[in-house]
């Protein structure tokens, strides 16, 4: 997985040793966990979910614009983790919760299509806001609130396929390859759906691009 | 045309754009792609909205998880439930305890196999120790019996012999013992031994092999037994470790 961080422009961020380091460190214990977990562990098994839960809920909800749903997804990913510890391969459990997460999401999004609901419905209430940091200034947060509501709109409009890659790519960090895993499809398609998807975003965004561009 | 201009955007390709910010292109076409992010505006501008976009997503605000997701001791007893638990450690176990039975017992059986090699009489050779079996099917086709006057081997009784015992009686009251040194080797003819038979009850039935007789079996068995030891042995001793260690190296390939 290639972290990139925000605005940074692909394939340009060499990833700092120290980083990768702690990266490898966490994946020794993912696994060592695992191994646990595999011989009946409970508790080690929790210890994943409690390591990787923060990030495959905002991994999901990208995917799923909804609160509720995206939680039902998470939780059923960690079922199907559980239920088919054997089934890993090796590699980082990290990219294998999230690839089960991913599917998990996209069942829900299919049957979203089926029974359309209402778009990001918490983007209305203010309670489930993060609390803002002190330092933060009004202005700035609602500015900051005003493009959230945009952008995960926009994200919404998307076919869920595209909007499915344009997220792995840009938030979590996959390559094109991984998402062809991930995805089922070919690296192509995969190219093929992130592009598409920027200029469609671009284009649905267009009369608040200036939100962005402050 | 000047560059920049929406006449001349129209006709720029925005997909060579979008597929520079993603990183997607050719050495000639980064050259292309550039030249237009230089050039105009309106792609310059693209470019530089699809970062603020990707920003934005990267940034997209994130309720708070609404719950823990730990599984409970339902959730695992459902998901897993404890006879499979169960069924696996008793099959851990077992396989453990076979395989480390199978193991030593490989091991017991390739040291013996060994062992009697090396205690075989140093002035017995080894072609005396080969079976019967191998005598019959290599070495008696074709005999040669070099005992002076004696009739030419006879294929009949040797073939009465075949597989019952390591000699075969003939017509005279001679025991026609089989000395193949390089039977198993292939080659086509051997010698045949006259001797006196000294228990006629064996002769009718050809059974038995004579006492003190080339053909008995070494001490620890012929080679053809040692062998089939060894193999068996080997095959225990591999059984053994694979149920003994086939998990660990599993658990191995899953760290990658």
């Amino acid at each position: 997985m290639n972290e990139r961080l925000a605005g940074e422009r692909p394939g340009t961020d060499p990833i700092p040793a120290e980083s990768r380091r702690a990266d490898e460190l966490g994946q020794g214990m993912d696994v060592a966990l695992l191994e646990q977990a595999l011989g009946g562990d409970l508790d080690a098994f929790n210890q994943i979910v409690l390591r990787h839960q923060d990030h495959l809920f905002a991994l999901v909800y990208r995917l799923v614009p909804d609160r509720d749903q995206a939680a039902d997804a998470v939780q059923e990913a960690f079922f199907s983790a559980y239920r088919n510890l054997a089934s890993f391969r090796g590699g980082s459990v990290r990219s294998w919760l999230g690839r089960i997460a991913v599917n998990a999401a996209m069942d829900i999004q299919r049957s979203r299509r089926r029974r359309p609901a209402s778009p990001y419905p918490e983007l209305e209430d203010e309670s489930w806001q993060p609390p803002a940091l002190e330092s933060e200034e009004p202005e700035a947060r609602t500015i900051e609130v005003e493009r959230s509501r945009a952008l995960a709109s926009a994200l919404d409009a998307l076919p869920f396929e595209q909007r499915n890659c344009i997220v792995l790519f840009d938030v979590d960090g996959y390559d094109y390859a991984e998402i062809a895993e991930i995805m089922g499809v070919s690296v192509g398609t995969v190219k093929s759906r992130i592009h598409r998807g920027r200029l469609a975003l671009r284009t649905l965004l267009a009369p608040v691009m200036e939100l962005f561009r402050g | 045309m000047k560059p920049g201009s929406t006449t001349a955007h129209a006709n720029h390709d925005e997909s060579l754009v979008v597929r520079l910010y993603g990183n997607d292109v050719g050495p000639e076409e980064r050259s292309r792609a550039l030249d237009l992010v230089a050039g105009c505006e309106e792609c310059a501008a693209l470019f530089a909205d699809l970062g603020q976009i990707a920003s934005a997503t990267f940034e997209l605000r994130i309720p708070a998880r609404p719950r823990d997701f730990s599984l409970t001791a339902e959730d695992a007893a459902r998901l897993r439930p404890e006879r499979q638990a169960r069924g696996r450690s008793f099959w851990r176990g077992l396989s453990r305890s076979l395989g480390g039975a199978f193991a030593v017992l490989g091991l017991a059986g390739i040291l013996i196999s060994g062992a009697t090699t090396a205690i075989a009489p140093a002035g017995q050779p080894a072609s005396l120790a080969y079976s019967s079996s191998q005598e019959d099917q290599a070495g008696l086709q074709g005999a040669v019996d070099v005992t002076a006057g004696a009739p030419s081997a006879q294929p009949n009784a040797a073939a009465e012999s075949a597989g019952t015992g390591s000699a075969a009686s003939n017509s005279d009251g001679t025991k026609l013992a089989a000395v193949s040194p390089a039977a198993s080797f292939g080659e086509s003819a051997s010698l045949v031994v006259r001797q006196p038979v000294s228990s006629p009850s064996a002769s009718p039935q050809g059974v038995g092999a004579v006492p003190s007789s080339p053909t008995q079996p070494a001490p620890g068995g012929s080679v053809d037994t040692r062998l089939v030891v060894l193999i068996v042995s080997a095959g225990l001793l591999l059984i053994g470790l694979l149920l003994l260690f086939g998990p660990r190296l599993r658990r191995r390939r899953i760290r990658g």
